[in-house]
């Protein structure tokens, strides 16, 4: 057994081959395991939403919003981090907003400073 | 290039039929050690032991029991993302040096992060909402802001030994940063005082954010059966039902190999067509799954906000902590 050493761009191209080959050859597994097999039709009843056995009429939406999805991940993950920077932000005093916002501008001002200083300094001689 | 080894490498070993059948002993494992522990006899009916009964519980939902067809669901797209997530999963180990037709090239690190980290999240995730439902969204967001952390978390860790042997053994090093040179090599850094505490630190990262990522007992806060019904799996049955365990049980099993080969060495200091090579192999993967198995067994579910917690004192810190001594030994040596 010998390791083919390749350049990281054919690698890609053939990973991502050999992942959608596999998906293929095992849906056409699936397929092959379903035949015979009837797609089920089944009642109306039986094909609503399971809301606990209670009709979809209970909940104000049968799918879920997006804006649902947005809040439980706020709500699960990011809600420390939400408070911290509305307390820091609205204060209600317009000093604390303006500094606020000013010291964003001049932190991503430093990085792009420092972003083309190091450019110039990489690439500079050859221009 | 020589195609019928690859072909042979994709779909049968180490590819679908081995990760198939690997994924349905990691199943049964996991059950019939965690019901030991909980004084439960496990699966025992279905071939010796019962190790068979993943395999059976497969091939019932598939062949017979029915798929019901939701009103509101897209069945076909989230079978689709099942099947793309399993090819993932099995492409990724052509990384290893386990398949006997190896791909190596630097920096395939990142090859192994598209494939595993993102791939794999998206289909669960896709998978997931594509049979809406109150509960099912519910249970999908959870797995949003659990896999926020735990795929960063398992990546840093998994960098660990992945940077230290690159850098400590850079005479040798045939393609940097890459998984096959990192396997071959991370059994070493064990026997290094310094490159001892940053691998220790990226193991327990490791070992918590698969728990986390593998939706097992402490983090099964997802599916949390009974409190959300079933979340994100509340309306999957029959063949889609097969499809998603078999994606879950595939997911374990591939992130144990990759632990087992990045940070434990695989079969090395033996070499893999070797009795020796092959016992240590398969005692090294056993003893990680089951050091997964006790943490599933010995706790109850978290609530979100205490797993996400956990999740970061128990494998953000001991990960960055690792990855800022690497960075140290790097610069020591």
């Amino acid at each position: 057994m010998r390791a083919i050493i390749m350049d990281p761009q054919m690698l890609i191209i053939i990973s991502s081959a050999s992942m959608f080959f596999i998906a293929l050859i095992a849906g056409l597994i699936y397929l092959a395991m379903r035949s015979g097999r009837p797609s089920t039709t089944l009642s109306e009843e039986a094909r609503e939403l399971y809301v606990c056995g209670e009709p979809p009429s209970v909940v104000s939406s049968p799918t879920g919003s997006t804006e649902s999805m947005y809040w439980g991940f706020v709500r699960g993950i990011a809600r420390t981090l939400y408070r911290y920077f509305r307390d820091l932000m609205h204060t209600g005093k317009l000093s604390d907003w303006a500094g606020y916002m000013s010291g964003w501008y001049g932190f991503l001002v430093v990085i792009a400073l420092i972003a083309i200083i190091y450019y110039l300094a990489l690439v500079g001689g050859g221009m | 290039m020589d195609v019928p080894l690859l072909l042979f490498s994709l779909l049968v070993f180490p590819g679908l039929v081995f990760m198939v059948a690997l994924a349905f002993f990691t199943e049964w494992f996991i059950r019939k050690s965690v019901a030991r522990m909980q004084s439960r006899m496990g699966p025992a009916y279905v071939g010796p032991f019962g190790i068979l009964q993943p395999f059976a519980d497969f091939l019932k939902l598939i062949s017979v029991k029915d798929e019901i067809k939701q009103k509101y669901g897209s069945p076909d797209i989230a079978k689709v993302f099942a099947l793309l997530g399993i090819g993932a999963m099995a492409a990724s180990l052509l990384l290893l040096p386990l398949s006997p037709y190896r791909l190596v090239a630097p920096y395939d690190f990142l090859i192994f992060i598209y494939l595993c980290g993102v791939w794999v999240p998206l289909s669960m995730f896709i998978l997931a909402i594509s049979m809406p439902n109150p509960f099912t969204f519910l249970g999908a967001s959870r797995l949003l802001s659990i896999f926020v952390l735990t795929e960063p978390i398992f990546f840093t860790a998994m960098l660990i030994p992945v940077v230290l042997t690159t850098h400590v053994y850079s005479e040798s090093c045939i393609a940097p940063y890459s998984i096959m040179f990192t396997a071959t090599h991370s059994i070493w850094l064990w026997s290094n005082p310094l490159t001892i505490i940053p691998m220790i630190l990226g193991l327990i990262a490791a070992l918590v954010s698969v728990q986390a990522k593998s939706m097992l007992q402490p983090f099964n806060i997802p599916e949390a059966e009974q409190e959300i019904i079933a979340g994100f799996m509340t309306e999957f049955s029959g063949p889609l039902l097969a499809l998603n365990n078999l994606l879950h049980d595939l997911d374990i099993a591939v992130t144990t190999l990759f632990i087992t080969y990045l940070f434990l060495g695989g079969p090395y200091p033996f070499p893999h067509l070797s009795l020796p090579g092959v016992v240590t192999l398969v005692i090294k993967y056993i003893v990680v799954l089951y050091v997964i198995t006790v943490i599933k067994a010995s706790f109850g579910r978290f609530r979100i906000d205490q797993g996400l917690k956990t999740i970061l004192k128990y494998g953000g810190i001991p990960a960055l902590i690792g990855i800022i001594l690497t960075s140290l030994v790097i610069a020591l040596t």
